[in-house]
């Protein structure tokens, strides 16, 4: 809708199917990025270290038969009392307050995104800030967790006087369910902040998170809080997976142990647990993967697929943003081909191990593995993200409402840029990705040894899932190491002659005004074969009076019928890129 | 113990690796001189090689723009603006204290045309 608008007014009378591209207000859930991308050799050096080090674990773990990490041989935190009652139910007090602080200033504050403290909270405080303390000290949500707590409390007065009363309605929850509730709702987040434009938007943010809350509600009071915190609060499982990670934590007390101890696991989890996982490992990838600009000319290359453009034009004419419409897609699309990748790959270690175990039990043994590598990956990605954009709560926190208080004297304090240094951010996020790599391999070497009978058939288990785990890796990198995009804009083209590079997937195209009767000469050798086609916006259709695939050169004239706008295209439909030179003419009356 | 000596090893061949990367970096040598870089904006939009300027940490860049057409140009992150009248060159001079990559947008193009994307990129990179 704001690109129609924008592409009307850009280009009178060409329709904005062709003008995609994520403008910056999209790049992201909130705020903006600076980030520079990583440098090639920092990028190829982190490759090198997951690679070579892979082989490493590998050698020592099988070679020396490390025990894996038990979680009996932690410290039992708990004992040591570090937090009384009175301090978890004051945490619990300030949790609560914020939560409601948002939702109102959700609704009553300032509308603008930088002047109302819900974005900020929610999408950089909230979001990112507390996944980092999840995967890094300990998962804190359990004793944070706003809806938890508040439907504790209410419980607890309605049964204060009668202790034999049960609140709530006692369903019993059934066991196929799963933690497909969960799973669901942090799709539904995952669009939420991804694509959708209103996560930035407070009052927006606020109804979102009202009805959010009432669902969850709902699911307590029908299963009980414990059930539905275990099956469908999606943020209880997403930080739960995040936290096993951590060094702080365990299934019943509070232990030190290990980092990543928490994700050796000696049964596979539940169908849903598994696509939980996979969901939430596939998001976190996909934030970064659409600001690449690969994902640009996919999304270009998508759109000008004539096959295609009766969905698109259909649903651009129902009123739906088209950009929107195809990351939605993606977004579905994106989670299934992980999974799809990862149910291959068990289906390989079920192969190269001793065949006891079945494909569905090796998924829900190894999924916990691949954590390591988002946590890395997300601390490499929001790092500077965190630390530039996250000092907005400075100010946000003297004003909330954007109405201009200054309760902490903070109200005026701006944004320092510089506050880390580029390089920082570099080295950290290269040693975080590879040390998650690291990680991840050793916990699923040690899972292994607990999954399978004989050394033998967990080591040859490993091969299929070191390449998987590699491949992984190097996805993460290859994104950090990516400029981001926030805009491509494929009508760049202007000259009338002169030479394009055209990605794989990619297109330009080269739009003339020309009046009716009026011929142009044009031509184009490339050297790889092109599609290559003359269009015009006809309303909300495309037409193609000019239509080529495969070609090499072409050379020819064309002839408008009706005064308009007039676009020649070419797509580069290989895998590789191409590069061509063209040359037009000036529109000129036909001599007769 | 052997464990605890492995685990050394391994953290001393990542940082190993890393230190050989970072010391292979070309750091691009810039002395805080003063620079100006001129940009063409036709038709709305910039040359093709003007879609990224690269500049260093610790510069001082005027980027001088000049428009066909009325704009007003804004460089995130530093939050510089400029107003751009046609063919009237405009010089928007940034100290570059602080590496990134920063879009500079468009707003109120002539005719009141409001354009989102990012008309080019400063990256700024470390010394």
């Amino acid at each position: 809708m704001r690109y129609a608008g924008r592409a009307t007014a850009a280009l009178p009378g060409a329709v904005s199917i062709l003008l995609l591209g994520p403008s910056p207000a999209r790049a992201h859930a909130f705020a903006a990025r600076y980030d520079l991308p990583l440098p090639l050799d920092l990028y190829l050096a982190g490759a090198a270290a997951a690679v070579a080090l892979s082989f490493v674990i590998m050698a020592l773990v099988f070679r020396a038969r490390l025990a894996p990490p038990a979680g009996d041989r932690g410290i039992d935190l708990s004992r040591l009392r570090p937090i009384g009652r009175m301090a978890i139910a004051a945490l619990q007090t300030v949790s609560v307050a914020l939560f409601l602080l948002v939702i109102t200033a959700g609704f009553f504050g300032a509308q603008d995104p930088l002047h109302n403290i819900a974005p900020a909270f929610v999408w950089i405080i909230w979001w990112v800030g507390l996944a980092y303390v999840a995967a890094l000290a300990g998962n804190p949500w359990p004793l944070l967790n706003p809806w938890s707590i508040l439907f504790a409390w209410v419980e607890h007065l309605a049964t204060r006087h009668r202790p034999q009363a049960r609140f709530g309605l006692g369903l019993g929850y059934p066991p196929w369910l799963g933690a497909w509730p969960a799973v669901y709702l942090f799709g539904a987040f995952a669009w939420f902040e991804l694509i959708a434009d209103g996560a930035k938007v407070p009052a927006t943010l606020a109804a979102f998170i009202v009805a959010y809350s009432a669902l969850t509600w709902a699911g307590m009071f029908a299963f009980g809080r414990q059930t539905w915190l275990a099956n469908g609060e999606a943020f209880a499982l997403a930080f739960g997976i995040f936290g096993r990670f951590a060094p702080i934590g365990g299934a019943q007390d509070l232990r030190l142990r290990p980092y990543g101890a928490g994700l050796v696991v000696d049964r596979p989890c539940h169908p849903s647990m598994t696509a939980f996982v996979i969901l939430m490992l596939s998001t976190v990838t996909f934030d970064g993967f659409k600001e690449t600009s690969l994902w640009a000319s996919l999304m270009q290359w998508t759109a000008s697929v004539p096959a295609f453009h009766p969905v698109l034009l259909g649903l651009h004419d129902l009123g739906f943003d088209l950009i929107a419409a195809l990351e939605t897609g993606a977004l579905a699309l994106f989670p299934m081909l992980f999974y799809l990748v990862y149910l291959g790959f068990c289906w390989l270690t079920k192969e190269a191990a001793d065949g006891t175990r079945s494909v569905a039990e090796i998924a829900g043994l190894f999924v916990f593995s691949l954590v390591p590598i988002a946590i890395a990956y997300h601390l490499a990605h929001y790092l500077s993200y965190l630390l530039i954009s996250g000092q907005l709560i400075i100010p946000l926190a003297s004003d909330p409402f954007g109405i201009g208080w200054d309760l902490f004297r903070t109200a005026d304090r701006g944004i320092d840029i510089g506050i880390v240094g580029a390089k920082f951010v570099w080295y950290t996020a290269v040693v975080a990705i590879v040390v998650g790599h690291v990680f991840a391999v050793a916990v699923a070497h040690f899972t292994a040894l607990k999954a399978f009978a004989t050394a033998k058939a967990a080591r040859a288990s490993q091969y299929p899932f070191l390449v998987l785990m590699v491949a992984y890796t190097m996805v993460s990198l290859w994104i950090l190491a990516q400029p981001v995009v926030a805009s491509t804009d494929p009508t760049t083209l202007r000259a009338p002659s002169g030479t394009l590079a055209l990605a794989p997937f990619e297109f330009q195209e080269l739009c003339v005004e020309m009046r009716a009767e009026e011929t142009i000469d044009y031509g184009f050798e490339s050297d790889q074969p092109v599609s290559f086609g003359i269009h015009y916006h006809d309303g909300f259709s495309i037409r193609f009076p000019v239509q080529t695939g495969g070609v090499t050169a072409h050379a020819h004239a064309f002839t408008a019928d009706a005064d308009r706008l007039y676009c020649l295209m070419w797509t580069n439909p290989n895998v590789e890129g191409l590069s061509l030179t063209y040359r037009t003419g000036a529109p000129s009356a036909v001599q007769r | 113990m052997m464990i605890a000596s492995r685990r050394t090893w391994l953290a001393g061949l990542a940082a190993g690796l890393l230190t050989a990367a970072a010391w292979h970096h070309p750091a691009p040598a810039q002395d805080g001189g003063k620079r100006t870089i001129e940009v063409l904006i036709e038709s709305r939009r910039v040359a093709a090689d003007m879609q990224t300027i690269r500049i260093t940490e610790g510069e001082t860049v005027e980027l001088r723009w000049i428009s066909d057409e009325a704009v007003e140009l804004h460089l995130h992150g530093y939050d510089l603006k400029a107003e751009l009248r046609p063919g009237e060159p405009m010089v928007m001079t940034v100290e570059a204290y602080a590496a990134g990559r920063f879009p500079i947008t468009s707003h109120g193009w002539g005719d009141g045309g409001h354009g989102h994307d990012a008309m080019t990129y400063l990256e700024i990179y470390p010394r």
